[in-house]
């Protein structure tokens, strides 16, 4: 009888920690999908807000696109944007960014690289008609406070 | 027959005094519940390492079906971009050899004139991958984009020009292998 009951006991341990491991395993793979498809959806917004600007409403465009932004990338971000203003306005400058495809480099639960192709519209008094970049932008995301946030931005 | 047998058991052991054997009989008893409780939990715990261990499966196939597609995607891409006057034949065969449906009667069909144009022009192109990233995928399918550098030399250009392209590729899995059945370049 006690063999029986040791026996029993050491079986329903191991099918008890099978189950556990293989649960912990599916839940960290599942949050990592969910990671991954929730900052491809923030990375293609916030792409289109963080590189378009007009300089009819570029403090508008500058405070639409610091949403987006956090850590280290919000305060390039705001340097950048500061030192453009000026030039924006003399050349008149509209820029307008359009995700033409993206997709998800890596993700984790809380940091997710997203490789973006970007066009960058550009009209300006220097040029005439409208000049397309043709952009490769890898966008590192992390959660802040339930929503992700661009703490890096490279072109690559 | 065997609820008789029963009841007449219950009605003969019941009003009858606790003897030595009626004892041993509860202890029997008393010691077999937890043998009863042990195995329910055992059922419990087998049933639930059945279902997560089912879920942990049908992960992992997709994990290594994401995998898989990514590197014939970066693979494919890199071949896509590298080719050389000195190796044109084994160079474009090898992208054929990854190549299925549309893209493969495409690259097929074009072959002859990448070919001469290789050839003519004294082209040597080395690819190398920057970043590849999953669009979408399942078991057997997925959407890769690869951005991808190359270095391309010619007649023209001896020293060599850097060029910057963006890729699309369409894989489907075949017998155990991913191929490209669309390869694009985004505009």
């Amino acid at each position: 009888m006690r063999t029986r009951i040791v026996v029993l006991a050491v079986a329903t341990v191991l099918c008890g920690a099978l189950a556990g491991a293989a649960w912990y395993d599916t839940d960290r793979a599942d949050r990592r999908t969910a990671a991954g498809n929730e900052a491809l959806n923030a990375a293609t917004a916030a792409t289109a807000a963080l590189f378009s600007y007009d300089y009819r409403s570029f403090d508008a465009s500058v405070a639409n696109g610091k949403q987006f932004a956090t850590g280290p990338f919000a305060q390039e971000y705001a340097e950048t944007t500061a030192s453009l203003r000026e030039s924006v306005r003399k050349e008149q400058a509209v820029v307008r960014a359009e995700v033409s495809a993206a997709g998800v480099v890596t993700a984790a639960p809380d940091r997710v690289e997203i490789l973006l192709y970007v066009n960058q519209y550009r009209r300006n008094l220097n040029i005439t008609g409208e000049k397309v970049d043709q952009n490769r932008v890898v966008l590192t995301l992390v959660p802040v406070d339930g929503t992700w946030k661009v703490v890096a931005a490279t072109a690559i | 027959m065997p609820v008789r047998d029963i009841t007449r058991l219950r009605i003969v052991r019941l009003p009858s005094p606790a003897t030595d054997d009626e004892a041993s009989a509860e202890a029997v008893r008393r010691r077999r519940w937890p043998v009863l409780a042990l195995g329910l939990l055992l059922v419990a715990a087998m049933a639930a390492a059945v279902v997560t261990g089912l879920r942990w499966y049908d992960h992992r196939t997709l994990d290594a079906a994401r995998d898989g597609a990514l590197a014939a995607a970066r693979q494919t891409t890199v071949d896509f971009v590298s080719i050389s006057a000195s190796t044109v034949d084994r160079d474009l065969q090898r992208i054929a050899a990854a190549a299925t449906g549309e893209f493969k009667d495409e690259f097929t069909r074009g072959m002859p004139q990448v070919r001469t144009a290789v050839v003519e022009n004294n082209v040597d192109s080395r690819g190398t991958v920057l970043r590849a990233a999953v669009v979408s995928f399942d078991r057997d399918s997925a959407v890769v984009l690869v951005a991808v550098d190359a270095t391309v030399k010619n007649s023209r250009a001896p020293e060599g020009r850097l060029s910057h392209y963006r890729i699309q590729l369409d894989l489907t899995l075949e017998s155990g292998r991913w191929l490209v059945s669309r390869l694009q370049f985004v505009g």
